[in-house]
């Protein structure tokens, strides 16, 4: 069955390629500017700023001047997401709904393997590429930034890595999920890309606007708090709750429905 | 080797089919006969367990089409209605693909060249009818015990068609059961032992094709050199007799066609043409 495996990682290759090496390139040039924004006085221009809009901008939870503040600004609270995400669901999306789309998954569901095994080796390498891309998406740049004798807390680091494995996870779960439910590729992409959307705006407005804060907890952007988890060097609870049953409930529900559903065009 | 009960299939409130019974025997080639959206695809999907049967069940051999999928997928060789392959992959890639995931190829060098196809071009460079070609390979070659076939001569040339005809055959001798679905009589005729005809979902009647074809109408449209005598071909199995123009004779002949080809032979004929009935006529004659 190690065909499976090939084939997903022969169909997607490039991507993962193209995809690594802009990722490794993003965080090269971020370690190469780091020491030039060292020496402008960032904290003084960012006071001139309403807080509001500092707020909305990813808060300021971290120094911009220190490695994990500058790193989580610049880079990991919306370029990587957006990156990773954005591939992601294309990913999940062209593994299953377009292949219901194409008809290829009425070819491949003929030969002598169960539906459980199809999507479970589908899950798996998508859930091997995820984490690839969350290792590739942070761990050179720890590694560079110790290259360039650069201080930074390791754990906060590590910490940061298990959270946005696991917020990539649930996107890649959730995906998984409404695509098996779905025929059209459009619409699990529709409603993933406006879950994640909407989060952001709601977790930037609660941060900005008091008036919106109490309701931060309702977008999924409130549990993928990277500046909490970088000063804090620790994951919340909640973002651990939220995340597992994101990834718990769409794994179910993505092999039950597989199992049952008719695959036909 | 191939039995459905009661199999029933609605999606949502459209009807697939509707307590469809049927039993198929090892080593013989059964045709479903039907028109468009008369429920042969999903008949076939329903075998593959591709979908679930929303009454009834379907079994071969002695697995479950839905229960036991895996186990029926295992001897059957399959080949869709509307071939989908991946279309970045050559012939030999899918080949290999599908060798890796099913195990056994050993039919894939001869099926290759017989039907004079090349595996070296990607799916997505193929003519439809090459694509059929593959689709035949991919379903035949690992030698199964029973094929599933859902009008697989689409696309192919008449040379083709004849000689997968030859290789369906050699796979009866060779003990394979055949199921195989067309909306066109005489591919049923030529190839098949027995035919369902299937209409709006429901089975209209299981014939062996020897009977089939006495029973079913003919047209014979012939010209003559001069006025023939009409009342040679007024026989008991020729009926609507129309002259169309200038000696140009239409008539519909049901059964034997020999006594009105002997009448024929007493007159001086120009041209001469048969034409099978249409489905709708066949239909027409079993619901009567």
């Amino acid at each position: 069955m190690i065909a499976l495996t090939k084939k997903f990682f022969n169909d997607h290759k490039l991507g993962i390629i193209l995809t690594t090496i802009g990722l490794v390139f993003y965080q090269w040039t971020l370690v190469s500017l780091y020491p030039m924004m060292q020496k402008i006085d960032i904290e003084a221009l960012l006071k001139n700023y309403p807080k509001a809009f500092l707020a909305f901008f990813g808060g300021t939870e971290l120094s911009f001047t220190s490695l994990e503040g500058f790193f989580n600004t610049e880079y990991l609270s919306l370029m990587y997401m957006i990156i990773v995400a954005g591939y992601l669901i294309t990913l999940v999306t062209s593994e299953l709904t377009k292949e219901v789309e194409n008809g290829t998954l009425e070819s491949l569901l003929s030969l002598p393997v169960s539906r459980a095994t199809v999507l479970g080796y589908k899950y798996v390498n998508i859930t091997l590429l995820t984490a690839f891309f969350t290792i590739i998406g942070i761990v050179p740049f720890m590694l560079m930034s110790v290259a360039y004798d650069f201080s930074f807390s390791i754990k906060a680091f590590l910490m940061v890595t298990l959270l946005t494995f696991l917020f990539f996870m649930a996107i890649a779960a959730l995906t998984t999920a409404l695509s098996v439910f779905f025929n059209e590729r459009n619409k699990p992409t529709s409603i993933v890309l406006f879950i994640l959307g909407y989060g952001y705006i709601l977790n930037s407005l609660g941060q900005a606007f008091s008036k919106v804060k109490n309701y931060r907890f309702l977008g999924i952007f409130y549990y993928y708090s990277t500046a909490k988890t970088l000063g804090h060097k620790t994951i919340a609870t909640n973002s651990y709750v939220v995340f597992g049953t994101i990834i718990i409930v769409s794994t179910i529900f993505a092999f039950y429905w597989f199992n049952k559903r008719d695959f036909a065009n | 080797m191939i039995s459905t009960s009661s199999l029933t299939k609605y999606y949502g409130k459209t009807r697939g089919v509707d307590g469809l019974g049927l039993k198929v025997e090892q080593a013989e080639i059964f045709g479903l006969l039907g028109p468009n959206g008369a429920g042969k695809t999903t008949t076939i999907r329903l075998l593959m367990g591709l979908i679930k049967p929303t009454k009834g069940s379907a079994k071969i051999d002695k697995f479950d089409c839905w229960a036991q999928s895996v186990e029926v997928k295992r001897i059957c060789g399959y080949i869709p209605g509307d071939v989908r392959l991946y279309q970045k992959y050559t012939g030999s890639q899918l080949i290999k693909l599908y060798r890796e995931v099913r195990g056994g190829a050993k039919l894939a060098d001869e099926l290759t060249q017989r039907l004079d196809y090349d595996p070296s071009k990607k799916v997505k460079s193929l003519s439809k009818g090459n694509r059929q070609k593959l689709a035949v390979i991919l379903a035949l070659m690992h030698k199964p015990d029973v094929l599933i076939l859902d009008e697989p001569t689409s696309g192919l040339d008449p040379l083709m068609q004849q000689e997968f005809y030859k290789i369906l055959k050699e796979f009866k001798e060779d003990g394979s059961t055949v199921l195989v679905s067309s909306h066109f009589l005489p591919e049923i005729e030529h190839i098949c032992d027995r035919v369902a005809i299937v209409k709006e979902g429901k089975l209209i009647v299981i014939e062996d094709v020897g009977e089939l074809g006495g029973k079913h109408v003919k047209h014979l449209e012939v010209t003559f050199e001069k006025k023939p005598n009409i009342k040679n071909y007024q026989l008991p199995q020729v009926t609507d007799i129309k002259e169309l123009i200038n000696n140009t004779y239409k008539m519909k002949v049901k059964g034997d066609i020999n006594p009105v080809l002997q009448a024929l032979c007493k007159d001086k004929v120009k041209d001469l043409s048969f034409e099978h009935a249409s489905l709708e006529e066949i239909f027409l004659e079993y619901y009567q």
